[in-house]
C-alpha cells in the first residue's frame, strides 16, 4: 500500500491531467431490474491495440439483487495533492459504489488485476442510515474524507444531505452538514476548492423518483430548483439561489475545473413553461452567488400516437437535459438530451456566451436514430463522461429504471458508445466502438485512472 | 523552585560551543521546511489562486510562526523536565515517546489532520501549521539535540564555563540560548521552504509534484523512530 511516489494518476491541476494518456480500461456500471438478475460493475476495454477492444471483459456481479446502480467514484484523486491536507501516497484503487435503491454502499478494488475487480466490503444501509441518511448518490473525493450525496434521510424522507466516509477505512463518519439552513432536497453536488465553496442541487425525496417521474408534482412544480452554495469549511449553508419553480429537476453539476475560476453549470431537465431543457451557469456576484440560464433546448412537437403514454398528453419530447459534463480545459461542455436523442456540445469558453460546435443524434423517444454501423439505439444519450484528454466521449442510455421504464415502454436495451472529438469543436460517433449490453442497461461510465468529472485540483 | 534545579535550565557551555547540535538543529530546519506537506506547497497554491506571488513569502512566513510555536512547546517541555527529573530519565521517557511516535507514524504514515480550507488569512495559517507540525511530531524530533544541549550535572549547581568563548552562562542568560536554537531551527526552516516555493513557482512548475514528491511521510517516520533510538541508548550508554 506504501507508495514511494504519488499516485502517477494524480495530476495538481486540470491542464496536466489533459496530458494523461489514453484510458484503456473503462468501468460501466448496469442494471438488470426486474429479471431476479443482480446489477453488476463491468469492465470495458477501451485500448484500440487490444484484440478485446470494445468488448466487456468482466462482469462483477452485486451481491444483491435490485441495488440499483447508479453513480460512482475512485477512493482517492487529484485532490490528494490539495495542500491543505495532503495525501499523495494513497492509490486511486477502490471504487466506490452506491446502491440507490438498497442504500448500501459497495467498495470495488480494482487490484491487483483492474480487469477483475472484486468487493471488498460493504457499507450497510444501516451505517448508512446511522451516518443520517439513505438513498446515496454522487460520490467525490475530498481534500478530508470522501464525501457522498444522498437523496434521502435516514427514515427515507427529507432531507437529503451529504455524509461522510473515512477515506482509508471507508466508514461513514456522520453527516457533513452542521447547519443545513432551508435546504431539503438533494441530488449532485461538487465545489470550488480554491475558496472553500461546496454547491448542491435538487431532485425529489425518494417516493417523487422511486416510482417514477410523477407528472402532478412536475405540473405542481414540487421537483427540485434551488442551488445551493455552502461553507466547506463551517459545514454550513450559506446561500440558496433558485433558479425559478419552473424550472424542474436542477440536477448535474459542474464547476469549472481550474480552481480560480469561479462558475460552472447546471442541467435542468425540463421547464414546465415550454418543456425545454437549460443550462444555467452560476456565479459570483459581488459577494453573493447568482444564476443565469445560459443554453435553452427546446422541446420538439410529436404525434400523440409516437409518444408514450406519460408523454401524450404533453404532444411534444421534451429534450429531458440528465447530464451534463465539463471537459478538464473547461472549454467544450457536452449536453445528454435523453428525451429527444441528441448529444449537444458547446464552447463555453465564454461561460455566459455558449457557442454550439456539436449535435449527434443517436436514439430518442421519438426520433429512434439508429447507430452509425447500423444498430439500433433505444433510450437516448444519458451519462456522459469526458476522457482526460478530452478527445472521447463515453455515452450510456439508461436513466433509472421506473423512468426508463415509463419513458422507453417498449423496452431500452442498454449500450456504450464512445464519441471522437475534434480538438477545435465538432465531434462524431466513432464507428469501431460499440457495446451492446442486450437487456441490461447501463448507467455510469468511469475511466480508468481518471476522467473528467471524477478529480479535483487544487492548482490552477 | 531551589536555585539548584533551576540551574538544569541552563545550556551546557560545552555542548554549545560545539558545533554539532547547531548542524542538528539546522539540517532538521531544512528537512522540515522541504517537506511540501509541512507548508511550502501551500504558499505555492495560495499564490496561484490568489495570483498575487508576494503570497509565496508572506505565507511561508506565517507557516514559519506556527512552526515554530509547535517546536517551542515540546522545547519548553524537554528543558523544564530535565529541571525536575534526572536527565538519564528524561532522555529514557522521550526517546521511549520518540520511539512510540515513530513505529506509530510508520504503520500509519498516511494518516494525516482532517483540514478543510484552501481560503486562508495569516490566522489560519499559523493554526494549520502548529496544527501539522505538532501531528507530525517535528518538535520532538528535534529531542536528542535539545537534550544534548542540556546539561549533564542536573542537580550539582555548578555553572560552568563556556568554553573557548570566554564567561560565565548565567540563569538570565540562558533563554537566550534556547531561543536562539529555536529561532535557529525555524529560520532555517524557512528558508528552505521560500526556496523550494519560489523554485517551484517560478522555474520547475507542477508536474514536479508528480515525480518528485518522494513518501516523505515514510522518512519522516523513519527520521522518528531514529532519533528515538538514539536518545534511548544515550541515555543509557553515556
Amino acid at each position: 500500500m506504501a507508495l514511494w511516489r504519488p499516485d502517477p494518476t494524480f495530476y495538481p491541476s486540470a491542464r496536466l491531467a489533459m496530458e494523461a494518456p489514453q484510458e484503456r480500461l473503462a468501468y460501466v456500471a448496469v442494471l438488470n431490474p426486474g429479471t431476479g438478475e443482480p446489477d453488476a460493475m463491468t469492465v470495458v476495454d477501451c485500448d484500440p491495440n487490444s484484440a478485446s477492444y470494445s468488448q466487456v471483459v468482466h462482469s462483477l456481479e452485486m451481491p444483491h439483487v435490485g441495488d440499483e446502480l447508479h453513480h460512482f467514484n475512485w477512493n482517492a484523486c487529484s485532490a490528494a495533492l490539495c495542500p491543505s491536507s495532503a495525501h499523495p501516497h494513497l492509490e486511486r484503487r477502490y471504487l466506490v459504489v452506491p446502491s440507490l435503491a438498497n442504500s448500501r454502499i459497495y467498495i470495488i478494488d480494482t487490484q491487483p488485476d483492474p480487469q477483475r475487480p472484486r468487493i471488498v466490503k460493504t457499507i450497510e444501509a444501516e451505517q448508512v442510515r446511522r451516518a443520517g441518511y439513505s438513498r446515496p448518490h454522487t460520490v467525490h473525493c475530498g481534500p478530508d474524507a470522501i464525501y457522498v450525496s444522498a437523496l434521502g434521510s435516514a427514515d427515507g424522507d427529507r432531507p437529503g444531505g451529504i455524509m461522510m466516509l473515512d477515506h482509508y477505512t471507508f466508514e461513514p463518519i456522520g453527516p457533513w452538514e452542521l447547519d443545513r439552513g432551508p435546504q431539503e432536497l438533494a441530488y449532485d453536488f461538487w465545489w470550488h476548492i480554491g475558496i472553500d465553496t461546496m454547491m448542491t442541487s435538487e431532485w425529489g425525496t425518494p417516493e417523487m423518483f422511486e416510482t417514477g417521474a410523477r407528472l402532478e408534482d412536475v405540473v405542481g412544480q414540487n421537483y427540485g430548483h434551488m442551488l445551493h452554495f455552502w461553507d466547506m469549511r463551517r459545514r454550513t449553508h450559506r446561500q440558496a439561489v433558485d433558479l425559478g419553480a419552473q424550472h424542474q429537476m436542477a440536477l448535474e453539476l459542474r464547476p469549472a475545473h481550474n480552481p480560480t475560476r469561479h462558475y460552472g453549470f447546471c442541467g435542468v431537465v425540463v421547464s414546465t413553461e415550454d418543456l425545454s431543457g437549460s443550462i444555467f451557469v452560476w456565479y459570483r456576484d459581488g459577494d453573493e452567488w447568482a444564476a443565469r440560464k445560459v443554453i435553452s433546448v427546446p422541446a420538439e412537437p410529436a404525434e400523440a400516437a409516437d409518444l408514450p403514454p406519460a408523454l401524450q398528453p404533453l404532444g411534444a419530447v421534451p429534450p429531458l437535459i440528465t447530464d451534463i459534463d465539463l471537459s478538464l480545459d473547461d472549454r467544450f461542455l457536452y449536453v445528454s438530451c435523453w428525451g429527444t436523442g441528441k448529444l449537444l456540445q458547446y464552447d463555453v469558453s465564454d461561460p455566459f456566451n455558449p457557442v454550439q460546435t456539436g449535435e449527434l443524434e443517436m436514439g430518442g423517444v421519438v426520433r429512434k436514430a439508429a447507430h452509425p454501423t447500423g444498430a439500433t439505439l433505444t433510450g437516448g444519450p444519458q451519462m456522459v463522461e469526458i476522457s482526460r484528454d478530452g478527445r472521447r466521449v463515453y455515452l450510456t442510455n439508461s436513466l433509472y429504471s421506473s423512468w426508463d421504464d415509463q419513458f422507453y415502454p417498449d423496452g431500452l436495451n442498454g449500450w456504450l458508445s464512445r464519441i471522437d472529438v475534434n480538438p477545435e469543436g465538432g465531434m462524431s460517433v466513432n464507428e469501431d466502438f460499440f457495446v451492446d449490453y442486450g437487456k441490461t442497461r447501463t448507467h455510469q461510465v468511469r475511466l480508468q485512472g481518471g476522467d473528467a468529472s471524477s478529480d479535483t485540483y487544487c492548482f490552477p | 523552585m531551589s536555585a539548584v534545579l533551576l540551574h538544569a535550565l541552563i545550556p551546557d557551555p560545552a555542548a554549545l560551543a560545539s558545533l554539532g547540535p547547531w548542524l542538528g538543529l539546522a539540517a532538521l530546519g531544512v528537512f522540515h521546511g522541504l517537506n511540501p506537506a509541512m507548508g511550502w506547497l501551500f504558499a505555492v497554491a495560495l499564490a496561484l489562486q490568489r495570483q498575487r506571488p508576494v503570497q509565496l513569502y508572506t505565507a511561508t512566513g506565517y507557516i514559519a510562526i506556527g512552526h515554530l510555536a509547535s517546536v517551542a512547546i515540546i522545547m519548553a517541555a524537554l528543558v523544564l523536565a530535565g529541571a525536575f527529573l534526572p536527565l538519564k530519565w528524561v532522555r529514557i521517557a522521550a526517546g521511549a515517546i520518540l520511539l512510540g511516535f515513530g513505529i506509530y507514524r510508520l504503520v500509519r504514515y498516511y494518516r494525516h489532520p482532517r483540514w478543510v480550507g484552501m481560503n486562508v488569512g495569516g490566522r489560519d495559517l499559523i493554526a494549520w501549521s502548529f496544527l501539522m507540525a505538532s501531528a507530525h511530531g517535528a518538535g520532538l524530533m528535534l529531542a536528542p539535540v535539545v537534550l544534548s544541549l542540556t546539561r549533564p550535572d542536573a542537580a550539582s549547581g555548578i555553572v560552568g564555563d563556556l568554553g573557548e568563548h570566554g564567561g560565565f552562562l548565567s540563569l538570565t542568560d540562558a533563554p537566550v540560548w534556547w531561543l536562539a536554537g529555536l529561532l535557529m531551527h525555524t529560520v532555517v526552516m524557512l528558508a528552505a521552504m521560500l526556496a523550494a516555493a519560489v523554485v517551484v513557482y517560478y522555474r520547475v512548475g507542477l508536474a514536479f509534484l508528480r515525480r518528485g514528491w518522494i513518501n516523505l511521510d515514510l522518512l519522516w517516520a523513519g527520521s522518528l523512530v531514529a532519533a528515538g533510538a538514539i536518545t534511548l541508548i544515550w541515555a543509557v550508554v553515556g
